[in-house]
């Protein structure tokens, strides 16, 4: 046999013994993991919290069931541990409320998200009530627009509440150039070593660390800094930057107002042609409900946006109003003059298309402190006792809206 | 070579080694003797006059899309003019920037492949039809083809709220054949894959198979092996040749052009307008709130917009028509709700009735015009006009020179005062 087949064969050999020398290697280090108290991680950290959509840009990873809280999800991607089923029960109000990780819920539990605490609320008010959370992160009205017109409505609600943060008072303008590569928010395509990683990372320790590098860089400080367990209730910081990573992301390319011009006369155009696409978008999904006589109660943005000192207003996640800045002369003059656009367009499209609208502006001048009354440190999340507030709000609506359809017989 | 006798065992190298290195030795010949099979077929198939196929009329006319579910695969340059898109994804040579720089007009024609054209020449294109019948009335006009084949009104809906928008145009027509007029209801599990929409993702392997086949004629029969039927059922030789006319390139399912149409020349089952509406069953209801919602969505996000709105209903031969005809027709939407009504001929009338009311009544809620299409419909037959093709479906391009004119006529009808203020106010659109 020629010297080449030799070489081939010392090759294989060499390969055979290098994978057993590492297999060995990994169980080794795998034991000594589980010996200094680590586990293997959910699929929730590892893997991506949303999956692509061909309508609403992206949803929920569904059937999340093991790992922390947060990123439990049901079935359809709800963040529930019930499953639904697209038919009503008959005798039960049911209540969709949309919008972003603020209705999702992504610092707190399940039983203090809003759509459990509105469903809480009307139950002890005697109503037979299930409230669907379709709480996305990153999400822009863009986005409830295409979920509205492609699943809202298969779940026969009887009454819709979209919860307007800031981020989704900015519905995108995707880049309009189509792609063969599908890229939505932070969803990767996956390599065939990164999938596998991520396939054993539920089971081996070693492999949630290669799967999730910036997991295993926090764990590695926590493990050199003590051997106890972690702090209860900690937020998850993969979580956190992975919110903010999307909805940087998802930007896609600039607004119109992002030009770097300042100048005065532009001003009063560059709002218009920002207020033009909020009420563009939010006019197409309260038009849709109104067509199929499903009432819709529109929140416009509840935070701590004028009674707070500066610097806590600086460590707030509002990004969106940073290039408008120039434009009003101060990042806080910007923050009121857009807040004070938004609620007026909302107001003015919800009175066209007969949506209810809660104006949370005189709520707003009030919060105060660091963390503010009610809010996270973000200035974007509510606390649980701030979700507990905006449903307070938010039931009599329901209860107005509910009243009225029955005196209607509809 | 036996083991027995191989050097190997003087070299100390375990059996198990041996036999990997034989088996490498195996492969490394049935390599060998593969491609030289192929080379050799190669030549012998380029003497026989076959070439490889151009892969972008293998490929998915369209892409994923977030927003919109799907549209066309943009820069299409190649292959016959029925394909071609711009960087855009748009149907059209021409590449369009997202400002209307220099036009008065700009409108967006949506919908259906019904928009796109698919077997007719570009300038016969509804789109480009509209776009000469506005510059004939003097209009400095610019019309845009957002038609993906396909598409429903969720699509469209999509398609208007992230991309149409940004082109800022001053109009924008929805075509509204049937498939259009059904949204569709799509399952609210989320899924990784996107492959609902007809579009595959191709293996690693089948990928280089599809790279490599535009420049093999053997790869193009492994990757199309009705290609390669193709080539042995052909004789005399030469077996084939390459060329092909705007008018043979058909996208597979489109509608034949009226000058390949086999017309039915019996005209004796024409029926009268009928004078009895089939009454609606219950599941319309359903299929009209669906309509209606979406459609509204559509037209209200224009609306605030600032952008007019005009609606054409389903235009076709869907009354006159002989019952042979009608069951050639395209109308796989129809047939599923023909339970409901009694027939295939009722549902159709029935639904059409539906639809066009829908669109008559959601058009007067948001100010949207409506073409009335309603008498020519009634009067039409494959037999006595050439307007549509014989799917039933896809206008001819005398079918899209009507539908422009009637549209051209209803836009300026509407956009005419407006213009005249505009003329006469100075110039303060310059964001």
């Amino acid at each position: 046999m020629p010297l080449v087949w030799q070489w081939i064969g010392k090759l294989a050999q060499l390969g055979c013994v290098t994978v057993a020398l590492l297999f060995v290697s990994g169980l080794f280090l795998e034991g000594l993991l589980r010996v200094a108290g680590q586990k293997p991680w959910g699929p929730g950290l590892v893997l991506s919290d949303i999956v692509p959509d061909p309508y609403s840009g992206w949803q929920m990873r569904p059937n999340v069931q093991t790992g922390r809280e947060q990123s439990i999800t049901n079935n359809f991607g709800f963040h529930s541990r019930r499953d639904y089923s697209l038919e009503r029960a008959s005798q039960v109000e049911r209540v969709i409320v949309q919008g972003s990780s603020v209705v999702y819920g992504l610092h707190c539990a399940l039983e203090e998200t809003l759509p459990r605490q509105i469903e809480k609320a009307l139950q002890a008010r005697g109503v037979s009530a299930e409230v669907l959370n379709f709480g996305v992160h990153g999400h822009s009205l863009l986005n409830t627009l295409g979920q509205t017109g492609a699943y809202t409505l298969q779940f026969q609600p009887g009454a819709a509440v979209i919860v307007l943060d800031i981020q989704m008072c900015y519905p995108e303008e995707p880049i309009p150039v189509p792609s063969a590569q599908l890229s939505v928010g932070t969803v990767k395509q996956l390599s065939l070593s990164e999938a596998a990683a991520k396939l054993g990372a539920p089971y081996f320790v070693v492999l949630s660390a290669l799967a999730s590098p910036s997991q295993a860089q926090e764990r590695l400080k926590w493990l050199l800094k003590q051997f106890g367990k972690p702090q209860e209730g900690a937020e998850n910081p993969s979580a956190a930057v992975h919110d903010q990573d999307l909805r940087n992301d998802t930007q896609g390319r600039p607004h119109l107002a992002e030009a770097d011009v300042a100048e005065p006369g532009l001003k009063s155009l560059r709002a218009s042609a920002r207020s033009r696409r909020l009420r563009s978008v939010l006019a197409g999904v309260l038009a849709a409900y109104a067509e199929t006589g499903v009432p819709a109660i529109v929140v416009t943005p509840f935070g701590p946006y004028y009674a707070v000192t500066d610097a806590t207003l600086a460590k707030f996640s509002l990004h969106h109003l940073t290039p408008f800045a120039s434009e009003y002369g101060g990042f806080r003059e910007a923050l009121h003059g857009e807040l004070a656009r938004m609620t007026a367009d909302v107001k003015a499209v919800a009175m066209q298309y007969g949506a209810a609208v809660i104006d949370m502006t005189a709520e707003n001048r009030k919060l105060r402190g660091d963390p503010p009354t009610y809010f996270s440190r973000d200035g974007i999340h509510p606390s649980p006792a701030g979700y507990s507030y905006l449903a307070s709000r938010i039931v009599p609506a329901l209860l107005d809206s509910m009243k009225s359809r029955r005196q209607k017989g509809t | 070579m036996s083991v027995s006798s191989s050097p190997l065992r003087s070299q100390g190298l375990p059996l198990a080694w041996q036999l990997v290195a034989q088996l490498s030795q195996f492969l490394w010949w049935a390599f060998l003797f593969v491609t030289a099979t192929g080379l050799f077929i190669e030549v012998a198939a380029r003497l026989l006059r076959q070439k490889p196929q151009t892969i972008v009329e293998t490929l998915s006319a369209t892409v994923p899309d977030p927003y919109a579910g799907w549209q066309l695969r943009p820069s299409v340059q190649t292959g016959p003019e029925w394909i071609i898109t711009n960087s855009r994804g748009l149907h059209d040579l021409r590449e369009i920037p997202l400002k209307p720089d220099g036009k008065d007009l700009r409108v967006a024609v949506q919908g259906s492949s019904v928009v796109y054209g698919p077997g007719t020449n570009l300038k016969d294109t509804v789109s480009l039809q509209l776009e000469r019948a506005l510059t004939n009335q003097g209009m400095n006009a610019e019309v845009l083809n957002f038609g993906v084949h396909g598409y429903n009104l969720l699509n469209v809906l999509g398609q208007a709220a992230a991309y149409t928008v940004q082109y800022e145009p001053r109009a924008v027509v929805l075509m509204l054949d049937f498939q259009v007029s059904y949204p569709a209801e799509p399952s609210p599990a989320p899924v990784m894959s996107l492959e609902s929409s007809a579009v595959k993702q191709l293996s690693t392997l089948e990928g280089w198979l599809k790279r490599g086949s535009q420049h093999s004629v053997v790869l193009t029969w492994l990757d199309s092996p009705s290609r390669l039927r193709q080539a042995l059922a052909v004789a005399p030789l030469p077996l084939k040749t390459s060329g092909k006319s705007i008018s043979d390139a058909r996208e597979p399912g489109a509608p034949a052009t009226p000058h390949e149409a086999a017309r039915p020349k019996n005209t004796a089952a024409v029926r009268a307008s009928p004078d009895v509406r089939p009454a609606s069953p219950p599941g319309a209801v359903a299929r009209s709130r669906r309509l209606r919602s979406i459609l509204a969505a559509i037209v209200a996000t224009y609306r605030e917009a600032g952008i007019a709105v005009v609606l054409v209903p389903p235009f076709g031969p869907y009354y006159a028509e002989t019952d042979s005809n009608l069951a050639r027709f395209s109308l796989a939407m129809i047939a599923n709700h023909q339970q409901e009504y009694g027939s295939f001929r009722l549902a159709l009338e029935g639904e059409l009735a539906r639809i066009t009311g829908d669109i008559q009544e959601i058009g007067a809620r948001y100010d949207a015009i409506v073409l009335n299409l309603d008498d020519v419909n009634r009067q039409m037959t494959l037999a006595t006009s050439d307007y549509i093709s014989s799917d039933g479906i896809h206008p001819t391009p005398a079918g899209y020179r009507f539908l422009a004119r009637q549209i051209a006529d209803s836009l300026l009808d509407h956009l005419r005062p407006a213009q005249q203020k505009v003329l006469a106010a100075p110039n303060n659109s310059e964001l």
